[in-house]
C-alpha cells in the first residue's frame, strides 16, 4: 500500500545496517536470546556430534526503526529481509553457536526481521544445529547424557552488547509453563543459572532420547580489561531402551546360557569343542556390534562392551577347560596311571564336595566275580596229588585175570580224560585271568572317565557362578536403577 | 527492447520489495502453493529423514505489477531475477537440511494483470516419524509442513490442487516412481496454530508410502525361515554322528546376524521395535531352547550304566509310556503290554535250571558200577572245577548283557526326548511365525489412507 511504501521510505532513509543501532555510543545494546528447541535429530556417539532442529529468537532495540503508526495508516509492524543478497539490510548481532560443528559455521536460515513501531526487532532464524556434544559411553545402552549449546557474539564484548536470556515465561514438557527464576551467585552479579532455558513448546519427542531438563547458564567472563558474554543451553537426554533390549540384551543372555551349558555335554560326543567355539565367535560378534556404535576413545569403556569381554574371558577359559576335560577322559591304563595323589583329589575329595556319586556303588556285583575266581586256584592246587595214589593203590589189589585185562584200558582212558580235562581247565582259567584283566583296565579308564566328569561339573559350578557375577554386577543394576 | 526497458523502468518506479504486495495494508496477501513432487529419493529409516525433488509452485498477485500491453508494445510476461521482487517467506517447517531452505534461486514470471509465478525447485530433506513396527510390510504417512515464517494473518496461503485427481494433492504429472516405496496418496491440510501470539496458517502436505517388500521377502525372511527349519531337522539326527549341536548352534549363529542386519537397517528408537526384529529375537531364544534340549538328549545318550542308574518312574514314563504316546517303535518289543513279558522271562529261566539237573544224574548209569566208579574218582574234580569257571564265565557274560541292555535304554530314552523335542520345536516354531504374521495388518491390504487429520 502507500502507506507502506511511505513508511518503508522513511525508514531507509539515513540508516546503515553497519551501524549498531544505540543512540549512545558509550552505551551497550540489550540483546535477548531464546531458544525454542523442535527435534533431537541425531545423536551421533561414535563422532560425539549432536543434531538439533531448533528456533533462535533474538529481540534488541533499534532507536532508528521507530515511527508513529497514526502518520502512516495505522500500520504497526513491518518485515525487513533477512536475506544476504537483500537490497536493503538491517543490522543484527553476530550471535553464533561455538562449539558448531557444521560445514558452515552458522547453520542458521536468515529469515525475516519483525519490526515494530516502537522500534523492537525480532528475528526467529530455524537452523540445524550440529554441535560437539562430549558422549559418555559408560553405561550404554542405559545412559544419560549431557550436551551444550554455547552462544556469544563473536566481535562484540560486554561494551558493546548486553546478551542475555529472554527470561519470560518458558514452556517447558508437555505445554506447562515454567516461571524461571536466576540464580545469581556471590562473587559475580552478572552471571546465573536458570533451572530451565529452552522453550519446548514445539517440541516433538525423539524416539531414541528423553529429553530429561533443560538447564542454562549465563557466564560474564573478563579477559583483561574486556568482558565477554556467554550463555550456555544444556540439553539433558537419557537414552530409551526398549530397542536395545531386544537387539543387544536378550541375544547377550542367551550368549550366556550357551557358555554354562558346555559343560554339560558328556565328552562322547565329540562336540564339545566345537561348542564353545561357536560361542567364542558369537561373542565376538556382539562385542562387534557393540563397539561399532561407541567412539573409539579409551576414556570409558560401555558396561555392555566390558560384558562382552568378560564373557569372551570365560568363553576361552572354557574351552581350555573343556580341553583338560577331554583329555582326561580319553585317558586310558595303557598310556597313563593315576598316582595315589590324583586319586585322592579326583576320585575321593572333589566329588565329595560336589555331591556326586562315586562309581563304586553300582558295582557292588563285581567283587563276587572276583571272589569266584579266586577259590578255583586254591582247589586246583590240591586235586592231582590226592587223585594218581588213588589210581594206582585201586588197581592192583583187586581182581586177578578180568581185572587185569580191563585195568590198562580203564587206567589209560581216565588218565587221558584227566589230561584233557587239565588242559580244558587251563585254558578257562586263562580266560578268567584275561576277563580279569579287562575288568580291571575298565574301572581305571572308569575312574579316568570319572575324574573328568568331576572336573567338568566343577567347571560348570564356577562358571555358573562367574556368569551370574558379571550378569548381576554389570547389567541388573543398571537395569534396576533406570525403571 | 526499448519497450522491454521501459516497462521495466515503469515498474521499478515506486516499488520496494520489503512492502507487502496489497493495496489496502489491512487485507491479507493471498499466495497460493502447488507441489510438483518430481522423485522420491532416499527414505532414510535409520535418521528418519525423507528427501525428494519437488518443486514449490508460488503465486501470487501484485497491483504494483500491473500495465497495459497494449502500451509496451503487447509484453504480456517478464522474466524478474530473484531479489528484486517481494516474495513470500514460506519455509518447510520440519526440513532437515543443512541449510534449512533447500529450495534453488530462481526468476519470477510476472504476467500484465499482476499474478507473479515464483517456481523454485529444490531437493528436500524432511524428518518423517516412520514407524517400524510393520516391517518390511510397513507403510509410512509423512508429512511436509509449509507456512509463512513471519507474517501471521498478513499472509493468506492457501492449497493449489486445481486439476488434480482425486486423492492427490501434490502434482505427480513429472513423478518418477521409486523402486522401494510406492506412493499410494499425497493429501494435504491446512491448518491454523497460534504461535508467540501470532495466528499462523500451515499448509501440511501428506505422502502415504507402501514399502515394496520382495527385496526383503526373498533376502530376509525365506532365509530365515529356512534356518529355522534347518533347526527342527537337527532333531533327526542322532548324537553318536557328532554333529547335532553344531548343527543347531551354527543356526544360532546364523539368526544372531540377521538381527544384526535389521538393527543396521531400523532406528534405534524404542518407540516402536521392527515385528521382523522381534521375530529373530525369539527365533534367538527358541533356538538357544533347541540347543538346550540338545544337549541334554545328548547328555542322556551317552550315560552308562557304571556312572548312571535309571529309576523305576523314569523307565516308565521314558521307555513305556512316551513312546507309546509318541508312536514309537523299537524291535523286539511292543509297549502297552509290560507284565506278559516279565512273566515269559521268569518261565524260560526256570525251565532252563531244570534240565541240566536231569542230565547229570542220568548219565554214569548205563557203565558198569567197579569201572564207572573209578572213572567218576578221578574225573569229577576236574568236572567240578570246569563247572565253577563255567559259572563264573557265564556270571560275567551276564553282567555285560545286561550293561549293554542298559546302555540301550539310555540310547533309547534320549531318542523318544528327542522325538518329543522334534514335535515340540515344530509346534512352536510354527505358531511363533504364525501368530507373528498374522498380526501384519498390511500385509493382505493395499487401500491407501485417504482420511488424515
Amino acid at each position: 500500500s502507500v502507506d507502506e511504501y511511505r513508511l518503508l521510505q522513511y525508514l531507509k532513509e539515513n540508516y546503515d545496517s553497519f551501524e549498531r543501532p544505540v543512540e549512545n555510543s558509550s552505551a551497550p545494546l540489550d540483546v535477548k536470546v531464546r531458544f525454542l528447541l523442535n527435534q533431537i535429530m541425531d545423536v551421533d556417539e561414535k563422532n560425539q556430534v549432536m543434531s538439533i532442529l531448533a528456533y533462535m529468537d533474538y529481540h534488541w532495540n533499534d532507536y532508528k526503526l521507530t515511527w508513529d503508526p497514526k502518520l502512516f495508516g495505522g500500520i504497526r509492524d513491518v518485515r525487513f529481509s533477512g536475506d544476504d543478497d537483500a537490497s536493503f539490510k538491517l543490522w543484527r548481532p553476530d550471535v553464533l553457536l561455538f562449539n558448531s560443528v557444521s560445514e558452515s559455521f552458522d547453520s542458521t536460515y536468515s529469515s525475516r526481521f519483525i519490526v515494530s513501531s516502537n522500534g523492537d526487532v525480532q528475528q526467529n532464524p530455524p537452523g540445524i544445529f550440529r554441535f560437539v556434544c562430549q558422549i559418555d559411553v559408560t553405561y550404554y545402552p542405559f545412559d544419560k547424557q549431557t550436551c551444550f549449546l554455547k552462544l556469544g557474539s563473536w566481535t562484540y564484548n560486554g561494551q558493546y552488547i548486553n546478551l542475555d536470556f529472554l527470561l519470560t515465561q518458558i514452556i517447558g514438557l508437555h505445554g506447562i509453563p515454567i516461571v524461571v527464576e536466576p540464580e545469581r551467585s556471590s562473587t559475580n552479579y552478572a552471571s546465573y543459572f536458570v533451572n530451565e532455558s529452552i522453550d519446548l513448546q514445539v517440541y516433538l519427542q525423539n524416539g531414541e532420547w528423553d529429553l530429561e531438563g533443560t538447564p542454562g547458564k549465563r557466564v560474564v567472563q573478563k579477559f583483561g580489561t574486556d568482558e565477554y558474554h556467554e550463555l550456555y543451553f544444556y540439553i539433558h537426554i537419557r537414552r530409551r531402551t526398549l530397542a536395545y533390549g531386544i537387539n543387544l540384551i536378550i541375544p547377550s543372555l542367551v550368549i550366556s546360557m550357551m557358555t554354562i551349558l558346555g559343560f554339560t555335554l558328556p565328552p562322547d560326543a565329540c562336540e564339545k569343542i566345537t561348542l564353545e567355539t561357536t560361542v567364542l565367535l558369537s561373542v565376538i560378534f556382539f562385542l562387534q556390534m557393540v563397539s561399532s556404535t561407541s567412539p573409539p576413545q579409551s576414556q570409558s569403556v560401555p558396561i555392555l562392551a566390558a560384558f562382552f569381554s568378560c564373557c569372551l574371558m570365560l568363553v576361552a577359559c572354557s574351552c581350555v577347560f573343556t580341553v583338560l576335560t577331554l583329555s582326561l577322559h580319553h585317558r586310558k591304563p595303557e598310556t597313563h596311571e593315576m598316582s595315589p595323589t590324583m586319586r585322592k583329589i579326583f576320585i575321593d575329595w572333589l566329588p565329595y564336595i560336589l555331591c556326586m556319586c562315586k562309581p563304586d556303588h553300582p558295582k557292588t556285583p563285581k567283587p563276587k566275580v572276583l571272589g569266584k575266581s579266586i577259590a578255583p586256584i586254591h582247589r586246583l592246587s590240591t586235586i592231582p596229588m590226592l587223585n594218581l595214589p588213588r589210581v594206582s593203590q585201586t588197581t592192583f589189589p583187586d581182581k586177578n585175570v578180568f581185572v587185569y585185562h580191563e585195568v590198562p584200558a580203564v587206567i589209560k582212558n581216565t588218565s587221558r580224560i584227566c589230561a584233557e580235562l587239565l588242559i580244558i581247565e587251563r585254558d578257562i582259567e586263562k580266560m578268567l585271568d584275561k576277563i580279569e584283566e579287562d575288568t580291571k583296565e575298565d574301572m581305571l579308564r572308569s575312574e579316568w572317565r570319572f575324574a573328568a566328569m568331576a572336573v567338568d561339573r566343577l567347571c560348570l559350578y564356577v562358571f555358573s557362578a562367574f556368569i551370574t557375577m558379571i550378569t548381576c554386577g554389570l547389567i541388573v543394576p543398571h537395569i534396576l536403577a533406570n525403571i | 527492447s526499448d519497450e522491454e526497458y521501459r516497462l521495466l523502468k515503469d515498474l521499478r518506479e515506486g516499488y520496494d520489495p520489503v512492502e507487502r504486495p496489497v493495496a489496502d495494508h489491512r487485507k491479507p496477501v493471498n499466495v497460493k502453493l502447488r507441489l510438483i513432487l518430481q522423485q522420491l529419493v532416499d527414505v532414510d529409516e535409520r535418521n528418519q529423514v525423507i528427501t525428494l525433488v519437488v518443486w514449490n509452485q508460488y503465486t501470487w498477485n501484485d497491483y504494483k505489477l500491473r500495465w497495459s500491453p497494449e502500451e509496451y508494445g503487447n509484453i504480456t510476461t517478464l522474466q524478474i531475477p530473484h531479489g528484486t521482487l517481494w516474495k513470500p517467506d514460506i519455509l518447510l517447517f520440519n526440513s532437515a537440511n543443512e541449510h534449512f531452505d533447500a529450495s534453488f534461486p530462481v526468476h519470477m514470471v510476472v504476467s500484465s494483470n499482476g499474478d507473479v509465478l515464483f517456481a523454485p525447485p529444490g531437493i528436500v530433506s524432511f524428518s518423517c516419524s516412520l514407524s517400524m513396527t510393520w516391517f518390511p510390510y510397513d507403510q509410512q504417512v509423512c508429512y511436509l509442513k509449509f507456512g509463512s515464517w513471519t507474517y501471521g494473518k498478513k499472509l493468506d496461503l492457501q492449497i493449489d490442487d486445481s486439476d488434480l485427481p482425486d486423492g492427490h494433492k501434490m502434482d505427480l504429472q513429472y513423478y518418477i516412481p521409486n523402486g522401494e516405496f510406492d506412493l499410494l496418496a499425497t493429501p494435504a491440510f491446512r491448518k491454523s496454530t497460534t504461535f508467540l501470539d501470532e495466528t499462523y496458517v500451515e499448509l501440511y502436505f501428506h505422502m502415504h508410502l507402501k514399502r515394496r517388500t520382495m527385496y526383503y521377502g526373498l533376502n530376509w525372511i525365506v532365509p530365515s525361515i529356512l534356518i529355522s527349519l534347518s533347526n527342527i531337522l537337527g532333531f533327526t539326527m542322532p548324537p553318536e554322528c557328532g554333529e547335532k549341536i553344531t548343527l543347531q548352534i551354527t543356526n544360532f549363529l546364523s539368526v544372531m546376524v540377521f538381527l544384526a542386519m535389521v538393527s543396521e537397517v531400523a532406528p534405534p528408537t524404542s518407540e516402536s521395535i521392527p515385528i521382523i526384529a522381534a521375530f529373530f529375537s525369539l527365533s534367538i531364544v527358541i533356538l538357544g531352547l533347541s540347543i538346550c534340549a540338545s544337549l541334554i538328549i545328548v547328555n542322556i545318550f551317552f550315560r552308562h550304566p557304571k556312572t548312571h542308574r535309571m529309576g523305576d518312574w523314569t523307565r516308565y514314563v521314558f521307555l513305556e509310556w512316551l513312546p507309546w504316546f509318541l508312536l514309537m517303535s523299537r524291535p523286539e518289543h511292543t509297549f502297552c503290554r509290560p507284565r506278559r513279558e516279565e512273566e515269559k522271562n521268569d518261565e524260560e529261566a526256570g525251565g532252563d535250571g531244570t534240565k541240566l539237573l536231569e542230565n547229570q544224574q542220568h548219565q554214569p548209569r548205563p557203565r558198569l558200577l567197579v569201572n564207572s566208579q573209578l572213572v567218576m574218582d578221578s574225573t569229577v574234580p576236574y568236572l567240578e572245577e570246569i563247572i565253577g569257571y563255567l559259572k563264573v564265565f557265564k556270571a560275567k557274560l551276564d553282567d555285560d548283557e545286561e550293561e549293554e541292555e542298559e546302555i540301550l535304554n539310555w540310547r533309547f530314552m534320549a531318542m523318544v526326548i528327542d522325538r518329543l523335542s522334534l514335535f515340540l520345536f515344530t509346534g512352536l516354531i510354527f505358531g511363533t511365525t504364525a501368530l507373528i504374521f498374522a498380526f501384519c495388518p498390511n500385509l493382505f491390504t493395499d487401500s491407501p489412507i485417504v482420511d488424515i487429520e
